[in-house]
């Protein structure tokens, strides 16, 4: 019998038979690797307490403290038990910062519940209203704008006379309370019926109703809230006033650039390919590895256009011999210069005063441009002689910092959306598109006319495009991705990239001010002035987010007015606001987002272009790092330091406020009201940026993009499978197949993979197969095989074609709630982190005490 | 009934396989498919799953003046097989000089075979040059030109058209790449070569070599239920859509696909 048992135990795990804790435990848990190791040498213990087993699994030390049992059984999660000695105080602790976990989720849990009550209303308000055919709605309005009556340049000068009149009269009339609260309703039911007609015009009308609610607000903020009584308060009322004034700005010039977006297309090309001008290729680098450029050249020695007129050059300036023999491998040129001067434009520079092509394509190392770059974009320049520069968006296959690390890939638009998707359109109506660095063709005798790429200020790209504009050229915007390329892969090094852009603009706003000096049209001029003014948002982003505080604090009115009279002003304004730029943004940028971006980068910005606007010349030029990889979770602390300031501040400012709701400020409730649900809204912003500092794991070494391709594989008995992609990368492709298929790891497969009608096979192994699922990775590519496999992944002409059809449309209070959550989730990470950080101090300085007493 | 004279001047390219295949493809797709087997060899009927090679045929029907399609055979699948039958030389030869005496002797004959009009006719041929082929060109409506990936295919690549162009002038001519190895860098350069020299008279997507065609042969099975994700299953449903949405569109009544 006992031989039987020891066998089975021995089988199950169970090192120690006369344990019968641990026969229950094995029948319900896998052995770990310790309790293996010890079971090669079995030992027959007497110890079988079921309750130290119990202790000993939980993390429990001593067994008679209660609050020991308290802790582990209920709060700590088992993996996470630390075998310390535990005091009452820690427990305490620990409670804490569960119980607020607690509470954040049921507050959020709350909100939903409130948000989710007040759309059903809304449906149920929704539903008693008469169904209107906005479309058809749409055509009249578009119809009778047409018609030859409207043609006569006097009506339209007696209309402008008239519209401004009465803009004037309901700017500066004042109303009282019930008649600005009919303002309010009535504007607001305009705009929501408005904003369903499909077309272009109604974002006009939205416009003009924001403007109107914006201008009255202002008037009135301008004429009948400025306290001026005692010095510091008209001191901080001024302030917000300022920042005001300049969110008002930027709002207004927003809408003169956006109003109309272009929205080129492609134009076709002569057929006779004699005609096609020469290209020259330059792809700059620094210090990028040499597996990020590598694709980047394969790429584009495969864009299609003649070979005899298309030249690529590496232009190194990290002067590497790999590179050097990367070049004369793929059969690419290879620039490398003296010195380093005016980092990226210097070595453009350079670059044209050795190449002689008509045309001058600028990739940065890391945009991989798709096989039809050259093709989908000449062809304006055949079209318009005066045409200088093109631009293209930049289009990111990797997630950037906040789609990382808030989870949002492909499904909001991401920061850059809004700029590439319609701001460059918009900015392309008025002939005032902007050069980016990269992804972009410039035509070589115009740049040489400014003297090659601008060197003065650390964004050349902008700077050389406001050159060019000086000189009477016009550039164009192609809304097509037509490359594609790695985001900056933290948030340091994010925000490094936008503190670079924002001194770079403060610069060019200094020294070449877009208002000032010849050659601009009006809106071009204002085109460039809202693109700096844009990167001035630090000190105004950051009085927004302390506002209320001065009252929840010191009991300051910094606006002079009621606090109802001041909600029915400022309604208006933010609601038409929101209105409109939501039509207008549309699928580039959901509302509230921005708020968020802003808030992020607003500390970090401040001191670049307040220096760069008083010495324009300090300062060095840094790189933007990609292609990196973040190999564990961590909260960055450095960075989100202001943001957790911030977040302490308002979050004392809402604790004070409450005391003065209900105890202190009584006979005011209203202006405690306004001054709390600012608060509130701020701390949302803030948590959504704490959030964004929690750096999710990035293990990847090669970006996997999804896709969807054909793919054959051949295997060695010469059979074959036709499957489809899941993602494809430079390193491998991940496959799916119709049916369950098992393969052994490390086999050896080819890979076929199409571009057009051409089939290319690679050698690869197989890595992982599960269920229906392949995981290959390529074999030792030769570097012909390496740009094939570009030309039939990364190059495709429709690679990133339906890149943004993922995304959700945006919904003003959806994205609200989105944010809001992201503003929680933000905060408990930042609790969990803080108290992971505690314990870890704590046990740092018990251990340093403990050393010091040996 | 839409005829495709399947072809090659090479030998050894796998025009009866690939006969076979398209063949049991059609049936599958409810599409009423005869195969004419008009070689010698009289291989066809063995590759469509009868166990022997069939002893009646056209020829032996042709010689005891029996109607032409007496002897056609049914696999399994619903496919159609006319077999050429077993053949003596003298009989052979006798067979060949009518033929070279009467060019349309086949277009006759099939003409006179009462079969639906959505209906597909194969015919596999030896390879050129043979009073055979020709007869088969004048017959098609379709000549489906096989070419392997390799030297002797492009060397031979003039000698199909100069044959066309003397029997059957208006009859359309596509080539078709046939077992190509695509993990061979040798058969992708010839295939290149092919493209750039055909442009648009080669079909665009070859057909792939596959071991999964010789297992169903070897099993009696048809390649779309033994291995109906394969290249070459693939391949061969491209090539019949390209066919039934392309040269053969004009049919009437045909069963939908």
């Amino acid at each position: 019998m006992r031989p039987i048992v020891l066998w089975v135990a021995r089988h199950l795990g169970v090192f120690r038979p006369d344990q019968p804790s641990l026969w229950l435990k094995r029948l319900f848990w896998l052995p770990n690797a310790d309790e293996l190791t010890e079971l090669t040498h079995p030992q027959v213990d007497t110890r079988s307490d079921p309750l130290d087993w119990l202790a000993e699994k939980l993390g429990v030390i001593d067994k008679r403290n209660v609050w020991q049992w308290l802790l582990y059984l209920f709060i700590i999660p088992p993996g996470n038990a630390a075998r310390t000695e535990t005091s009452v105080w820690r427990t305490f602790l620990t409670l804490t910062v569960n119980t607020i976990g607690l509470l954040f989720l049921s507050v959020e849990w709350m909100v939903l519940a409130g948000v989710r009550a007040l759309s059903w209303l809304w449906q149920q308000l929704l539903s008693f209203l008469p169904a209107v055919d906005h479309e058809a709605v749409g055509h009249r309005l578009e119809g009778w704008l047409e018609t030859s009556s409207f043609k006569k340049p006097w009506l339209l000068w007696v209309l402008v006379l008239f519209s401004t009149f009465f803009f004037w009269l309901i700017v500066t009339t004042p109303f009282t309370w019930f008649g600005q609260f009919l303002f309010l309703i009535i504007l607001w039911g305009v705009a929501l019926f408005v904003r369903r007609i499909p077309g272009n015009l109604p974002a006009l009308i939205l416009i003009a109703l924001s403007v109107l609610a914006s201008c009255r607000y202002g008037w009135w903020r301008l004429t009948q809230t400025i306290p001026l009584d005692s010095g510091w308060e008209t001191f901080l009322a001024i302030g917000l006033l300022l920042a005001e004034i300049y969110t008002w700005l930027v709002l207004l010039l927003g809408y003169i650039q956006n109003a109309w977006p272009l929205k080129r297309q492609t134009l076709s090309l002569p057929l006779d390919t004699s005609l096609w001008p020469s290209v020259d290729v330059f792809i700059p680098t620094y210090n990028e590895p040499l597996k990020v450029l590598e694709p980047t050249v394969l790429a584009a020695k495969g864009i299609d256009w003649p070979s005899d007129k298309l030249n690529i050059y590496i232009l190194d300036d990290g002067r590497r011999d790999e590179f050097r023999r990367f070049a004369k491998e793929a059969g690419v040129g290879y620039i490398i210069r003296p010195d380093n001067a005016h980092a990226k434009a210097g070595n453009l520079n350079h670059a044209l005063k050795l190449t002689h092509g008509e045309y001058v394509a600028i990739f940065d190392c890391d945009h991989l441009p798709t096989n039809s770059f050259l093709r989908s974009t000449m062809g304006w320049f055949f079209k318009d002689k005066r045409c200088a520069m093109l631009q293209t968006p930049h289009h990111f296959f990797s997630p950037d910092t906040f789609e990382r690390n808030l989870g949002t890939f492909r499904r909001v638009p991401n920061e850059g959306a809004l700029f590439y998707g319609l701001i460059q359109d918009g900015n392309d109506f008025w002939n005032a598109t902007f050069f980016c660095g990269s992804c972009a063709v410039i035509r070589r005798g115009p740049l040489e006319e400014v003297g090659g790429v601008a060197v003065e200020t650390v964004t050349e790209d902008a700077h050389t495009a406001l050159k060019l504009h000086r000189l009477g050229y016009t550039t164009a915007y192609i809304n097509i991705p037509l490359a594609a390329g790695l985001a900056t892969e933290s948030l340091s090094s994010h925000i490094g990239q936008r503190i670079r852009w924002a001194r770079g603009m403060a610069q060019i706003f200094r020294i070449d001010n877009p208002f000032l000096g010849k050659g601009l049209s009006f809106f071009q001029r204002i085109c460039y002035s809202n693109a700096m003014l844009h990167f001035f948002y630090g000190i105004p982003r950051l009085i927004f987010l302390t506002a209320p505080l001065t009252y929840l604090y010191f009991e300051v009115h910094i606006i002079s007015a009621a606090a109802a009279m001041l909600a029915l002003y400022v309604l208006p304004h933010m609601l038409q606001a929101n209105l409109a730029n939501a039509h207008i943004q549309g699928t580039h940028r959901h509302s509230f987002w921005a708020e968020v971006y802003e808030s992020v980068l607003a500390w970090y910005i401040i001191l670049p272009t307040a220096v760069a606007i008083f010495n324009p010349k300090a300062g060095k030029f840094n790189v933007t790092a990609k292609g990196g990889l973040i190999e564990h979770s961590f909260f960055d602390w450095t960075i989100s330091k202001p943001y957790i300031v911030l977040a302490a501040l308002n979050i004392v400012g809402l604790t004070i406020g409450l005391g003065r709701f209900f105890f202190w400020n009584t006979f005011e409730m209203g202006t405690v009201l306004l001054n709390l649900a600012w608060t509130a809204y701020n701390l949302l912003i803030l948590g959504a940026a704490i959030g964004v500092a929690t750096e999710a794991r990035q293990v990847r070494v090669s970006h996997r993009v999804t896709s969807n391709l054909p793919v054959a594989l051949h295997f060695m008995d010469g059979s074959t499978k036709m499957c489809r992609t899941e993602d494809y990368s430079m390193t491998g492709l991940g496959l799916l197949l119709d049916r369950e298929f098992a393969l052994p790891v490390q086999e050896r497969v080819w890979v076929s993979l199409w571009y057009g009608e051409v089939e290319f096979a690679f050698p690869a192994r197989v890595i992982a197969s599960h269920g229906n699922k392949l995981g290959v990775q390529f074999d030792n590519l030769s570097i012909e095989q390496e740009a094939n496999l570009v030309q039939c992944t990364f190059a495709r002409a429709d690679a990133w074609r339906n890149w943004s059809d993922g995304q959700d449309v945006d919904r003003p209070l959806q994205s609200f709630k989105e944010i809001a959550i992201f503003g929680f989730k933000g905060y408990r990470s930042l609790w969990r982190n803080l108290s992971k950080g505690l314990a870890r101090q704590r046990q740092s300085v018990r251990g340093w005490l403990g050393r010091q007493m040996i | 009934m839409f005829k495709i004279a399947i072809v090659s001047a090479a030998g050894g390219v796998g025009r009866s396989t690939l006969t076979a295949s398209l063949a049991t493809l059609l049936a599958q797709r409810e599409i009423a498919a005869l195969a004419l087997d008009f070689d010698p060899q009289n291989l066809l009927s063995t590759l469509l799953g009868s166990d022997e090679a069939s002893l009646g045929g056209l020829l032996p029907d042709f010689l005891t003046g029996k109607e032409f399609g007496k002897s056609a055979l049914v696999n399994s699948n619903e496919v159609v097989c006319l077999p050429f039958g077993r053949a003596n030389e003298a009989s052979l030869v006798t067979f060949e000089q009518h033929l070279r005496a009467e060019p349309e002797w086949l277009k006759k004959c099939i003409a006179q075979i009462d079969y639906p009009s959505g209906a597909f006719l194969l015919m596999d041929t030896p390879r050129l040059p043979s009073p055979f082929v020709r007869q088969a060109m004048v017959a098609a409506d379709l000549v489906l030109a096989v070419l392997a990936p390799d030297v002797r295919s492009l060397a031979l690549l003039p000698a199909v058209e100069t044959t066309l162009s003397r029997c059957a002038p208006e009859s359309q001519l596509i080539y078709v790449v046939n077992g190509l190895d695509s993990t061979r860098a040798v058969q992708s350069d010839l295939l290149a070569r092919f493209r750039s020299t055909l442009q648009m008279r080669l079909f665009p997507y070859p057909v792939h070599r596959d071991e999964a065609i010789p297992r169903a042969v070897a099993n009696s099975m048809n390649l779309q239920s033994l291995s109906p994700d394969s290249l070459v299953a693939h391949d061969l449903n491209g090539l019949l859509n390209w066919l039934l949405v392309g040269p053969a569109s004009s049919l009437d009544g045909r069963v939908q696909v």
